[in-house]
């Protein structure tokens, strides 16, 4: 059971213009969702047609196991959402703002007070929120994106603009909110770095596709299988041969042959049986694959 | 209902220490308080206008005459385009829509604030009015209160009347305002359509022009060219359809950011 399901979601902004094609967003319950993508994929876009913001064209989409066509305002009333930039009356105070927003959804007014303390925002008194930083206002944001207690919290790009120390606070805040209160979280963002550290899932998005999705050490597995093994020999002919009858699909670059990445004790064993073979090898190379050269191939692949 | 008032409460807290909160009350009090210096300025005037029987008449007409043919259309204007635009100005429409309102709810609470300010208005100014008239005698010995009855119904039937004039105006600028982004374009249309109200005036079919109806009051007519039909009809109908084409326009607008 997902609390957040996409099925089939594709968006045109004109006939010839595909944003968005055949979007399959699955958020577990109690996960902090990471979605990931360079800018201009289709990430806000998503994010909008979800929240109910943008006219949806083509798809699906359940929050709640509840349909967003049908049940908009209850989805909603368990929903704190943070779209690109703060969405804030600037010419009111902090309290001012969550104040107009407990009208809103009616709940309880010391929610107000609770969430200027748990944002670090309690000091700001009288103070408008045009004499804020960039940092509180986002603060802020969230502050009113938490009021009414959601059960999900959809955030798009909460870090931009932020500074280092902003952006750790940021997350340690996410992270808190997360365990503490066992609020879902959706968050996108272009910086892999950002999500690495927070996120427990992620969904990958590229030219308007969603490239992959899941955990990050299924995200590493996947890659990995792809990934491919280097042998230089004394005759790459003779290993050549010798592989392919133990079933094992060899390509020949030059003077290196390429194997599919095999496990460890695999590799070991193959090793062994060339040298008895009398083939000796020279080198063996299995390039180590890091996350961010992961999300690269993925991204460029698309 | 309760989203209603939940929703009304919340635009009317978006009001506080706006520009649009400061325009009403600026606007209902500078007419009665500029004609207040100048009975000052000529008190020895004051007791003879007081002991008038006219005296209601004359200043509520004056004072209507400057608010009615300037004041009021220039501020139902801005007022309506500022309350109007406080969500893009703020950058806010993705956060209001993304609350549990309908869009109905939230285009009704909008209409309804601008429509309380505009009352605001107009009791502000009503007030200062009355005050205008009276206040002399609080300061001058030889000066009395007016002696004439209030003309409590012709008051009330004159506010009704300017009120529904100005509701073609609410109902156009706000159109205006919910579909541009750009403030300055319900602000260059609706002094640009005041204007043309003006220059027609004389116009055989000046009628028909929405913003006209508030100028009209001043010219003695009351009735369309040489039919019976009374012209107030006219603001009526034509806030009606303007509300109408802009709760369609923002109900089906594709994109609610």
């Amino acid at each position: 059971m997902y609390l957040l399901e996409t099925e089939g979601l594709s968006y045109q902004f004109r006939k010839e213009e595909t944003v968005l094609n055949n979007i399959q967003l699955q958020v577990p319950e109690g996960s902090i969702y990471g979605f990931l993508g360079p800018n201009g994929a289709g990430k806000t876009t998503t994010l909008k047609l979800v929240l109910g913001l943008l006219r949806k064209q083509k798809g699906r989409v359940r929050i709640f196991g509840k349909d967003l066509d049908f049940d908009r305002l209850s989805i909603l009333q368990q929903t704190g959402s943070l779209i690109e930039s703060p969405s804030l009356y600037l010419h009111l105070t902090a309290r001012e703002n969550l104040l107009l927003y407990q009208r809103i959804y009616q709940c309880n007014p010391n929610r107000i007070s609770y969430v200027l303390e748990l944002t670090g925002l309690s000091h700001t008194g009288n103070k408008r929120c045009s004499s804020f930083s960039l940092g509180m206002n986002q603060r802020l944001a969230i502050a009113v994106a938490l009021l009414h207690n959601p059960r999900l919290l959809i955030l798009d790009e909460p870090t931009n603009g932020l500074d280092p120390s902003g952006i750790i606070e940021m997350r340690e805040l996410l992270r808190s909110i997360n365990r503490n209160m066992g609020i879902t979280i959706l968050i996108s963002s272009h910086l892999l770095s950002e999500i690495e550290k927070l996120a427990t899932h992620t969904g990958i998005i590229n030219n308007g596709s969603l490239v992959f999705q899941g955990t990050f050490s299924q995200l590493m597995q996947q890659q990995q299988a792809a990934c491919s093994l280097f042998y230089k020999t004394s005759d790459n002919l003779a290993a050549q041969t010798f592989l392919r009858q133990r079933n094992i699909v060899v390509d020949m670059d030059q003077d290196t042959l390429i194997l599919p990445l095999l496990p460890r004790e695999e590799i070991a064993r193959i090793n062994r049986e060339l040298m008895k073979e009398g083939i000796d090898l020279f080198q063996v190379h299995a390039p180590e694959t890091s996350l961010e050269q992961t999300f690269m191939n993925l991204i460029n692949q698309n | 209902m309760k989203l209603l008032t939940a929703s009304l409460q919340a635009e009317w807290m978006k009001t506080k220490r706006s520009a649009a909160w400061w325009l009403v009350i600026t606007g209902g009090l500078l007419i009665p308080v500029i004609l207040l210096i100048g009975r000052f300025y000529n008190h020895e005037l004051i007791p003879a206008e007081n002991a008038a029987p006219i005296v209601w008449t004359k200043f509520y007409s004056r004072a209507w005459n400057y608010m009615g043919n300037l004041l009021l259309p220039m501020g139902v204007i801005l007022v309506t385009s500022l309350v109007a635009q406080v969500e893009v100005r703020n950058n806010t429409w993705k956060q209001l829509h993304t609350a549990p309102l309908p869009y109905s709810i939230i285009f009704l609470s909008k209409l309804t604030v601008i429509l309380s300010l505009l009352l605001l208005g107009f009791v502000l100014f009503n007030l200062a009015t009355f005050g205008m008239i009276t206040l002399p005698a609080v300061f001058y010995q030889d000066v009395f209160f007016p002696k004439a009855p209030f003309p409590f119904k012709g008051m009330l039937l004159g506010n009704a009347k300017f009120f529904l004039d100005m509701l073609p105006i609410v109902a156009f600028q706000f159109l205006l305002s919910l579909q541009f982004r750009n403030f300055l374009i319900p602000i260059g249309a609706g002094f640009g359509l005041y204007v043309a109200s003006m220059i027609g005036m004389n116009w055989k079919y000046g009628y028909i022009l929405p913003y006209i109806y508030s100028s009209y009051e001043f010219s003695g007519k009351s009735t369309i060219g040489a039919t019976q039909f009374n012209f107030h009809w006219l603001p009526a109908i034509y806030c009606l359809l303007f509300t109408g084409i802009s709760y369609i326009i923002y109900l089906t607008k594709a994109d609610k950011t």
